[in-house]
């Protein structure tokens, strides 16, 4: 399913600019959607997801309109959407969450839903949990009944909104590969804050900041530009005022910091290869985004 | 500051910049203000404007708000304490190093107070009008003494139902409930065949105050000759204060009892 | 069926109660004067009548007024095909018919014993069944409407009791103009001027509908349900 976003501008209460003349064309398969906090990554999925109206601009999905109600009402039957902040009705077990969720989804055949239903909670792994009430779930189990709600009605177009958050280590890797596998057959938009989930799951992302698109390209492309800005130094002492300090880890008595910067930070930095989080701290950088927005 | 008055303070602040709780509280306050004095002359305040002694205003003034007053603060206020669970503040707030009883009375005050405001305003307004249309300073302070004496005491008497309430039932019913409650400490009367606390020293219509202070004419008090009559002592100063503080001290229990179920169901 | 068994618990544990406390507050009355058994049977029978207008129609519109700005999971339910405000009315229509069952049940009870016509003045047993179904439909459009302008809970309800109250109140302020009499909540119980009675049911019925008419238009906008505050 295609999404072809054109020029969108979205203003809240005639102040806020949270995105400001994006364009973006997602052909098919999966995208990674990368961007500080308040970069409008949420913003952008609920314009997709017909929750809010673009105050400018055109957005098609499919071969739907978005600025037409048929065409948001036809979007959202195959649509599978996960909020950054799902909320559950907390009297409910996971299985009559997604119960309810399904017949508003329209899957109004009884037995087909049970099953459906069914192979989702083993699919998220909350199948010995489903009938234990929603209230005494983890924030991770609720993440994963949000995972499976999105997956009901077998959507074309699946928004998942900052997924692995509150998940394991172990649930998080188990989600990525279900992702993956999801996006052979439909389109999948992955925003999050979080590089490593992009970077082991897409093979082309969108970097949003402050409102624009500041990156449309592939994982590779944004990790390459970081190519020979990327540094190494050991140090004891204040760490090093020049670019932008990625990590900082005990060494031998003083610290190994690993800093992005377009030049040499000091004599003995040593060049390394670089990674697709130096990549975006660099593109933070170079758009001039402040310490305080860079991704996690 | 202490955990008590900075809690309070920002509770105030913080209801106080909610568009909700000057629409819940004032707007019908407001409506029936306008009713009270553009109604008819058989019905309005209209009727003796011109003849009628401040304090006999007052009273009348007040006739037309208490009913419903300790109603929508109940209302407004139900899901104050709840909320904090909700939102998962109560977790983070039961983390610091303050006394959550303080915490609690601080809240209680604080969220009073605000929904108080608006009906403060709407009140006062109107006595200031009277007060200078009529040449009547004195209309001021009895507005004043009413709204302390009167309006204040079913205001925390109804902030501290509504912060037991909701722990209890659904906030929904309760809703339904404290209207039912003062619906019925209102309208039953003291010769009625229902059993009620009206024309006691515990009226929910605040009868023994009005009437001792304020000459009520629509105050029952005193023995009548049916059930509870011990608790209608002769109409006095002392008695009028004694249902002053049996009120006071009813939302004292009550709010002790809210405190004390919210730091059980914590744990 | 199953959506509609989703949407009866989506309206509440409150919603259920209510109208149930209300009925069982008036079996308290009848019981209460049943003991009595003297000459007191006629404001007995006039309070019963009263219960009837004045309580169902009140948890009704306390019912309809919580109905918006509560949903936890308003975010997913706004990006569904099934369109909110349908989701909405449904729970309306619950919580309406469940005060509808209550009320059918009660008057029945109190036909059947006696206690209905034991008040002079009232209705055929019919026909007066809009004793309770006016009001009723009247503070459920009320109520939905209020819900929808606030998207507040706590304020629809506040509106809502400060409505119902002012009605009880005013009566004879309410009486004085047509217009304000063909309005009036409680014209069975505490209204005066007798031959206005069916026009005052059916225009009751008609302000209901166009309230829920009101209110299902602002609800269409989704956008204006998300800046709320969840309560």
């Amino acid at each position: 399913m295609r999404l072809d976003i054109v020029r969108v501008t979205k203003t809240f209460r005639g102040k806020v600019r949270a995105l400001e003349e994006v364009s973006l064309t997602v052909p098919g398969g999966i995208l990674g959607l990368l961007g500080a906090n308040g970069a409008g990554k949420t913003t952008l999925m609920r314009l997709l997801t017909g929750l809010i109206r673009p105050n400018g601009g055109q957005i098609t999905i499919g071969d739907h309109d978005m600025a037409t109600a048929d065409g948001r009402l036809a979007v959202q039957r195959v649509l599978g959407y996960l909020p950054q902040d799902l909320g559950v009705y907390p009297d409910l077990t996971a299985r009559q969450f997604l119960d309810y969720v399904a017949l508003l989804k329209g899957l109004d055949d009884r037995p087909y839903r049970r099953r459906r239903v069914g192979e989702l909670l083993e699919l998220v792994n909350i199948a010995d949990a489903a009938d234990r009430k929603l209230r005494g779930y983890s924030g991770g189990m609720r993440r994963r009944v949000g995972i499976a709600q999105a997956l009901l009605n077998d959507p074309e177009l699946l928004i998942v909104d900052e997924p692995t958050s509150g998940l394991d280590p172990e649930e998080r890797i188990r989600f990525r590969t279900l992702l993956s596998q999801l996006a052979e057959r439909r389109t999948v938009l992955l925003s999050t804050h979080i590089v490593d989930d992009i970077a082991q799951t897409c093979t082309e992302l969108a970097v949003l900041g402050r409102g624009r698109l500041i990156f449309r390209g592939t994982v590779s492309d944004l990790t390459e530009r970081a190519n020979g800005n990327v540094w190494s130094l050991v140090g004891s002492g204040p760490a090093p005022s020049v670019g932008t300090m990625v990590s900082a880890l005990p060494h031998d008595g003083a610290t190994r910091y690993r800093i992005v910067a377009a030049t040499r930070p000091s004599a003995d930095a040593q060049p390394v290869v670089p990674t697709l989080e130096d990549g975006y701290v660099l593109l933070a950088q170079q758009h001039s985004l402040t310490a305080a927005e860079s991704a996690a | 500051m202490t955990a008590l008055a900075a809690t309070a303070r920002y509770e105030l602040r913080m209801q106080l910049r909610k568009p909700a709780i000057w629409i819940a509280t004032g707007l019908p306050f407001g409506v029936y203000a306008l009713f009270a004095v553009l109604g008819s002359d058989s019905t309005g305040l209209r009727r003796h404007w011109y003849e009628i002694s401040p304090k006999l205003w007052v009273v009348e003034a007040l006739g037309w708000f208490t009913p419903a007053l300790p109603m929508v603060f109940g209302i407004v206020l139900a899901d104050r304490l709840v909320r904090d669970r909700k939102l998962g503040v109560a977790e983070l707030l039961d983390t610091t190093p303050t006394n959550r009883g303080a915490r609690l009375v601080g809240k209680y005050l604080g969220a009073c107070a605000a929904t108080a405001v608006p009906v403060a305003v709407v009140y006062l307004a109107g006595a200031v009008v009277f007060a200078v249309w009529r040449d009547q300073p004195a209309a001021l302070w009895w507005s004043l003494a009413a709204f302390v004496m009167i309006v204040v005491p079913l205001l925390l008497l109804a902030g501290s139902l509504s912060f037991l309430g909701p722990q209890l039932m659904p906030t929904p019913l309760f809703r339904v409930l404290i209207v039912a409650l003062f619906f019925w400490a209102g309208a039953t009367e003291v010769e009625s065949e229902f059993p009620s606390f009206a024309g006691t020293v515990l009226s929910l219509t605040m009868d023994y105050p009005l009437g001792v202070f304020f000459d009520s004419a629509n105050a029952t008090t005193g023995p009548a000759g049916v059930a509870l009559d011990f608790l209608r002592p002769q109409p006095t100063t002392g008695t009028a204060v004694l249902s002053l503080a049996l009120i006071l001290a009813l939302a004292a229990a009550i709010l002790w009892m809210a405190g004390a179920l919210n730091a059980r169901t914590s744990e | 069926m199953s959506l509609w068994r989703h949407e009866a618990r989506r309206a509440g544990l409150g919603a259920l109660l209510a109208p149930l406390v209300a009925a069982v507050g008036l079996a308290a009355v009848a019981i209460d004067g049943a003991v009595r058994l003297d000459q007191a049977s006629k404001s007995t029978a006039l309070v019963l009548q009263s219960l009837l207008e004045l309580a169902l129609p009140l948890a009704a519109g306390m019912g309809a007024a919580n109905l918006v700005g509560r949903d936890p999971a308003i975010e997913l339910q706004l990006t569904l095909p099934t369109a909110y405000r349908a989701t909405v009315l449904r729970r309306l229509v619950v919580t309406a018919g469940w005060v509808a069952v209550i009320a059918l049940t009660t008057a029945a009870y109190m036909v059947a014993s006696g206690w209905w016509h034991r008040w002079p003045e009232a209705q055929p047993a019919l026909v007066g069944q809009l004793t309770w179904l006016a009001p009723t439909l009247c503070m459920a459009g009320f109520g939905l409407l209020a819900g929808a302008v606030s998207g507040s809970p706590a304020v629809a309800s506040a509106v809502v009791a400060s409505l119902w109250l002012f009605e009880y109140a005013a009566a004879d302020l309410l009486q004085e103009h047509r217009w304000s009499r063909l309005l009036y909540l409680f014209a069975t119980t505490r209204g005066t001027v007798d031959q206005d009675w069916s026009a005052n049911r059916l225009t009751l019925i008609a302000a209901g509908v166009a309230m829920t008419a009101a209110g299902w238009l602002l609800l269409r906008r989704p956008s204006r349900l998300l800046t709320k505050e969840a309560e």
